[in-house]
């Protein structure tokens, strides 16, 4: 690789070289050397494109532009005219570079791509894993039966739960303020338990889940549905 | 007392003639009729109670200064109390169209037709003078027809400083006696939950005037369901330790069962034993504890319903608890045993904490009606009979009864209270708040 690039840029310096000398002996000088710039201008533009693939060949044309336009500025038009010139045949080199380079280029890219792809998913994925939400399931009224919404959302969490072994629950029973203290006390078990039933059934062993009731004491909401739950307290 | 039998015996009456006698749907199965098909009663209108109407002037200062303010605080305690009993129509200084206090505390210096004029046919009077932490009291009842003094029993006296409201609280109870039959409860203990000032539930005690409140517990957790236990200590469910476990005295003293899962409303019987809540074995369900707590003497439920709240009747042969086996929460009754569990509420959709008259032949209860709004209920567990004693002022919760029978505190939602303790006479008839704010489960002494 280290071997290809020196070579790579051997050529590139040489080809500079060439273009500057053809530039020097068949400049003249007198007039700003417009339609030179211009062209070299758009040469250069046009090769930003192949910068991926002839990184060292699109830097040198850049290079040369630049030092065209500082020349253009001293009104030294004839070493403008040159490095213009020059700028332009280098552009269209790296343009032509980085047609042969393609194929290796655009693999090297897919595979870099994908390394940032996975190490994206991974940064990603890490927090998804130990930052996943065990969102509240809800009951209905004076209720510990589990909708296939409770469901759904229980069989996510024993996912999360086979995935990561070393994590233990507590599951909360919670009412809403109608009833009893006591009677709610009772329902928000009940509720903790037809979780923890659930998930033992989906796998989770039973030592790994603890339940406790708040009943009405803890409302998270003014609407009373939304009191009505089961919440995790997970031990990562 | 007469009259409620009276409103019974015309409702049952008015029942068989439309064939809805309680004791027909008693008959059926547990399970029907289904909840909420019968919806608990209005309720009923019933005799009006007789109030003896009764004047309360402002107490003498006849020492030299009142230096801890007992002059308001001796009579205003005196006249609250007297309307709280539901047995006064009480006359204040508002209602004088004379200055009371040039008269004095004998017959011969009391004009007895200025009191007659007020409206009043029962005075009290009452002076007192401090010297020193000592409190020299003097508290007469007269009779405004006969202009003469009533004899109740009650001996003046010198007491401590502190002492002083008990000795207010005897007398009114002396009073009430006088008029009533039985001596009034002033002085007994009301526990109950509110909120201290971080927010966090606390177990209080009060007092049947809520003149006094005192703290039971102020710790940084959750404590709820204050019941009383022996030796006049408070037993409640604490989350302490995390879990709700059941600790008896001040600021969670001491651990009575802490078994996993809830330990909740527990009951003590007259023998001693502690009926209770627990999960330790699966759902709720109502074991029987020995009086320290440590070991379950036999376990009385065991299904899948949730078997909450239980109460003994006052012999002790019997407990009511809350079971929703029949579909919603219902009240039940069993034997000391466990035995022969059968439902007695058989009206509404959601009927809870009972608790078991002194008297033995009501059940107290909240029961949510047909509106979707709580109120006090009563059921007589031979009949089934259903009579209501709250209705149309908001949410009406947690009847506990007084250790006499003649009194119910609950909370109250009425006038937009949080949730206030209010005490009504077992007729429902007399009701009035003794402590404004959000309070929930309040428990009296027995």
């Amino acid at each position: 690789m280290m071997t290809t690039h020196a070579t790579r840029l051997g050529r590139v310096v040489a080809a500079a070289a060439l273009a500057l000398a053809f530039a020097i002996t068949g400049g003249c000088g007198g007039k700003p050397p417009v339609d030179a710039m211009e062209s070299a201008r758009l040469a250069v533009d046009g090769a930003l494109d192949a910068e991926p693939c002839a990184p060292a060949e699109v830097g040198a044309a850049r290079n040369l532009m630049a030092q065209a336009e500082a020349a253009l500025a001293d009104r030294d038009y004839a070493r403008a005219r040159q490095l213009a010139d020059a700028a332009r045949l280098q552009a269209d080199r790296a343009r032509q570079v980085a047609i042969e380079n393609a194929e290796d280029c655009n693999r090297v890219r897919d595979i870099t791509e994908s390394i940032v792809e996975v190490r994206e998913d991974r940064n990603a994925g890490e927090p998804v894993v130990t930052n996943y939400e065990f969102s509240p399931i809800y009951f209905g009224f004076d209720s510990a039966t589990l909708d296939d919404a409770a469901r759904r959302t229980l069989n996510a969490h024993a996912e999360q739960l086979a995935r990561n072994p070393s994590w233990r629950t507590q599951i909360e029973g919670h009412c809403d303020a109608v009833g009893s203290t006591e009677y709610n006390l009772a329902l928000g078990e009940q509720r903790a338990r037809a979780v923890r039933d659930y998930l033992t059934r989906m796998g989770v062993s039973a030592d790994r889940l603890s339940v406790v009731s708040y009943g009405a004491e803890m409302p998270v909401s003014t609407e009373y549905s939304r009191n009505r739950r089961a919440e995790f307290r997970v031990r990562r | 007392m007469k009259a409620r039998l009276q409103t019974f015996l015309l409702a049952a009456a008015l029942l068989l003639a439309a064939g809805l006698m309680p004791q027909a749907a008693h008959a059926q199965t547990d399970a029907a009729p289904a909840d909420g098909t019968i919806i608990l009663p209005p309720v009923q209108p019933g005799g009006t109670r007789f109030l003896t109407p009764i004047a309360v002037p402002d107490t003498y200062d006849v020492g030299p200064t009142d230096t801890n303010g007992l002059r308001g605080q001796i009579g205003e305690t005196i006249r609250r109390c007297l309307e709280i009993s539901g047995f006064f129509n009480v006359y204040g200084p508002d209602r004088f169209y004379f200055d009371a206090s040039n008269e004095g505390m004998v017959a011969s210096t009391i004009d007895f037709t200025r009191w007659y004029n007020v409206g009043a046919s029962a005075l009290i009077k009452t002076a007192f003078s401090e010297t020193g932490n000592q409190v020299s009291l003097d508290f007469r009842l007269y009779n405004v027809d006969s202009h003469a003094e009533i004899d109740i029993g009650y001996d003046s006296g010198v007491v401590g400083r502190d002492q002083v409201m008990r000795e207010v609280y005897r007398f009114v109870n002396l009073v009430i006696e006088y008029y009533s039959g039985s001596a009034g409860i002033f002085g007994s203990r009301i526990a109950f939950t509110g909120r201290n000032s971080s927010n966090m539930k606390q177990i209080y005690a009060t007092g049947m005037d809520g003149s006094w409140v005192e703290a039971i517990t102020n710790n940084s957790t959750i404590n709820l369901l204050p019941r009383w236990g022996a030796g006049g200590q408070v037993m409640y469910t604490s989350y302490a330790h995390g879990n709700p476990d059941v600790f008896v005295g001040y600021n969670n003293a001491r651990v009575f069962s802490d078994r996993p899962g809830i330990n909740s409303g527990p009951d003590v019987s007259p023998s001693g034993e502690v009926a209770i809540t627990l999960t330790v074995h699966g759902n709720s369900e109502i074991y029987i504890l020995d009086a320290t707590g440590q070991s379950i003497v036999r376990r009385c439920t065991d299904n899948d319903a949730e078997d909450t709240s239980p109460t003994w009747s006052p012999d002790g042969s019997q407990i009511a608890f809350t079971s929703d086996r029949s579909g919603g929460p219902q009240i039940f009754v069993m034997n000391a045993d466990c035995s022969n569990q059968h439902r007695v509420t058989f009206a509404g959709a959601y009927n809870t904490e009972p608790d078991w008259s002194p008297s033995g032949d009501r059940i107290a209860f909240t029961g949510r009606d047909s509106a979707n709004r709580f109120d006090i209920f009563t059921v007589e567990p031979g009949t089934n009979y259903i009579e209501r004693l709250t209705q149309d002022q908001g949410d009406n919760k947690h009847p506990s009864w007084s250790p006499d029978g003649r009194y119910l505190v609950f909370t109250s939602t009425r006038g937009g209270s949080g949730g206030a303790l209010y005490v009504m006479t077992s007729d429902g008839q007399a009701q009035f708040e003794i402590l404004s704010g959000t309070y929930e489960t309040p428990v009296w002494e027995r």
